[in-house]
């Protein structure tokens, strides 16, 4: 049961200490954006006993050749690397988007865990950098059941490095519907007339999944709405942040929504306002949406304040997601600053004025 | 729109000036910049300022215009939550022990009661929690006063009064702008030399909403290698921002910032150099403040939009120019306090004192 979930910030050497024992999973991926390269491009010489899976994603169909062929190049100078290193590592090739399947997800994942040790204490630390975020809602499911499974401790670490920029682009580059990631329906299934609602949005650079929220909103009879938004303002990118207030005028308009509004100052406050903004008690039969168009880190939290509100026993809850049709853009150009964060489930806040 | 009819729709759609003006103006309505400074929207009060500067220079006039970092106070507020929430999380402070775990200094009066108030931080005001004055120098005369020829039982009051709070572990000083980052390493020169001599081994811990990457070596210089000083700040404005700088990246084009920094130059020489009150601000900055003061270069706006964005944005004298962001100077003379001179006699004082022992 989950009753506390906090992100704590950890300093590389903790991870790479975590790399030398064999009792360490790490589970990432590589793709075009130069930026999924560089934590696998800055690991020390040390003899690293981790067992590496690499996810390859490949669409069943629609592929983009020259985004192919860019993604090819980075796995093959992650490969170098790590064969440089003498890391045991595995390419893992995972169907994506078009042909993805949840379930053979789930099951990839529970079989590296059995590879690696199902039977004594184990660390995950999953590098979410290149992984879209179905993916890692999935892998993040696939953990906490076997969190819950396990008598020994599962330890989970996530790191994600940041862009150094995002594309100017003149329209979305991927089209597709809104709907519910857990329960995989469209929104206008899973929100009816005369719902009461509990929302919580957190936009995204480019602004158009948080646009046709609030015009399918619009379209629907919501009598009781308790509505936030919450503006990451990133101290690591003040530009892009700036933008995101600039490509949503809906959250500028919040009020017109009777929407609240939230900032945040730094990936690790986002991730835990997303926390604290979605600790509601509410009436079992109410609608929970958690909408993390933002950064992917805000989606592990998504995925906790999901569990949590599961597990005080409401039924009507899920995450929001963009179904994309295809790739059509790198997303993000350059590497910035590598982040390492420790989940901890249900461990004690009391700092007792200690400090750290 | 008349001052702005002659501009090119493709330099328009170039830096994407509709775009970022109509957030900007989107923000205001949120949370107005307050109305007895400017009332109007904010196209209108664009349009106002553009009818001063000539034809040539109104382009660049309106994408620096479009380039306003707009943080108003629903965003300061939040600011200071978010101080209290790294408190929280760093020290194991809350809104239920803050005033009675730590010291509260401000840099400015009145940052304290907007601390607490967007905290929900009761008892602010009890004496029993804080000292009666939050300003370092005030306290550093409290203690010099207690060290003086008085009588016994006022001394021993006085002492006892001041001592509890300079005793406290956490010494929290709180700060809405570090822009030049002048004011902010002379405070805490002053705060690392009272706790010097008062209390060594007090952890300072500097709250700031807004802090620029020129602020942060100023500061960084003053406190060195010193660990028990943590700086938490909420928004951080780096070269990206200034335009004065090659780094900038406000603009989409190197033409229009080159633009914009000759309008600025145009801007400081034809109208500013003329108004004679701002002679001893540009005494103290240095230079003809083209680009704010201390050449920081910004294009912030706060409630009272500061004196270190370019005077394009906050000067206004009709009928030579108006602004669009007027602000009330908070200092005309630039006289300084006595504080400095206080706290290093303390200092110098004691240390005589000890190494005379």
């Amino acid at each position: 049961m989950i009753k506390n979930v906090t992100f704590d910030a950890v300093p590389p050497q903790d991870v790479v200490s975590l790399l030398k024992k064999s009792n360490t999973l790490v589970v990432s991926s590589i793709n075009y954006e130069q930026r999924t390269l560089k934590w696998i491009s800055t690991l020390p010489g040390d003899s690293l006993e981790a067992k590496f899976k690499i996810l390859v994603l490949r669409s069943m169909y629609n592929n983009i050749g020259l985004l192919e062929y860019i993604k090819n190049r980075n796995i093959e100078q992650a490969k170098k690397r790590l064969e440089n290193l003498k890391v045991s590592y595995e390419l893992v090739r995972i169907t994506y988007p078009a042909g993805f399947d949840r379930d053979v997800m789930k099951q990839t994942i529970r079989s590296m865990y059995q590879e690696v040790g199902g039977d004594s204490e184990l660390n995950i630390i999953l590098e979410i950098t290149g992984l879209p975020r179905a993916i890692i809602f999935c892998i993040l499911h696939a953990i906490y059941e076997l969190q819950q499974q396990r008598k020994l401790p599962l330890y989970l670490y996530i790191i994600y490095t940041t862009a150094q920029e995002y594309p100017h682009i003149e329209y979305p580059h991927e089209v597709g519907t809104l709907v519910t990631y857990f329960s995989n329906k469209c929104f206008h299934d899973f929100l009816r007339n005369g719902d009461n609602l509990n929302l919580l949005v957190i936009p995204g650079i480019y602004g158009f999944e948080t646009c046709l929220l609030i015009e399918e909103l619009k379209k629907i009879d919501l009598p009781k709405v308790n509505f936030h938004f919450l503006v990451p303002l990133y101290q690591h990118d003040m530009l892009a942040s700036m933008k995101v207030l600039r490509m949503n005028p809906s959250v500028l308009r919040a009020r017109a929504y009777n929407a609240k509004l939230h900032f945040s100052f730094s990936l690790q406050d986002a991730m835990k306002m997303v926390l604290d903004l979605t600790d509601w008690e509410v009436e079992e039969d109410a609608k929970c949406l958690i909408a993390p168009f933002n950064v992917k880190p805000l989606a592990v939290s998504a995925f906790y304040a999901y569990i949590r509100l599961l597990e005080k026993g409401m039924r009507n809850v899920d995450i929001l997601r963009m179904s994309g049709l295809q790739y059509g853009s790198l997303y993000s150009l350059g590497a910035g600053e590598i982040n390492y964060w420790k989940v901890n489930i249900n461990e004690s806040e009391d700092k007792n004025l200690s400090g750290k | 729109m008349k001052a702005l009819e002659e501009i090119e729709e493709k330099k328009i759609e170039e830096e994407e000036i509709t775009q970022k003006i109509n957030a900007i103006n989107d923000l205001e309505k949120l949370d107005p910049y307050p109305h007895y400074l400017a009332r109007d929207d904010y196209w209108e009060r664009i349009e106002r300022a553009c009818q001063y500067i000539p034809s040539d220079y109104r382009y660049y006039a309106l994408a620096l215009f479009a380039n306003v970092i707009y943080i108003p106070s629903i965003i300061l507020d939040e600011a200071w939550r978010y101080g209290l929430r790294e408190l929280n999380r760093l020290y194991g402070l809350n809104e239920e022990n803050l005033l009675n775990e730590a010291l509260l200094l401000e840099g400015d009066s009145g940052l304290i009661r907007r601390f607490c108030h967007s905290n929900n931080i009761k008892g602010r005001l009890d004496f029993d929690k804080q000292p009666r004055s939050s300003r370092i120098g005030d306290l550093a005369k409290d203690y010099l006063l207690s060290r003086c020829n008085i009588s016994k039982e006022l001394k021993d009051r006085l002492d006892k009064e001041v001592s509890k709070f300079l005793e406290r572990r956490f010494w929290i000083l709180l700060v809405d702008n570090a822009l030049s980052g002048t004011s902010l390493s002379s405070e805490l020169n002053r705060i690392l030399k009272l706790s010097e001599i008062t209390n060594p081994e007090a952890e300072i811990i500097v709250l700031v909403q807004i802090m620029t990457s020129d602020a942060s070596k100023k500061v960084e210089d003053e406190i060195k290698n010193k660990t028990r000083v943590k700086i938490i700040r909420a928004i951080y404005l780096d070269e990206k921002f200034k335009i004065n700088s090659e780094n900038c990246q406000l603009f989409k084009s190197k033409d229009t910032l080159k633009g914009v920094q000759k309008l600025c130059e145009w801007f400081a020489n034809e109208i500013l150099s003329k108004d004679k009150n701002y002679d001893s601000t540009r005494n103290l900055s240095g230079g003809d403040l083209r680009y704010g003061f201390k050449n920081s270069g910004l294009t912030l706006v706060t409630p009272n939009c500061p004196s270190n964005s370019v005077p394009l944005l906050w000067y206004y004298r009709p009928p030579y120019y108006e602004g669009p962001y007027p602000r009330v100077e908070s200092r005309i003379t630039q006289t300084r306090s006595l504080d400095q001179e206080i706290v290093d006699y303390l200092y110098e004082s004691t240390k005589r004192g000890s190494s005379d022992d």
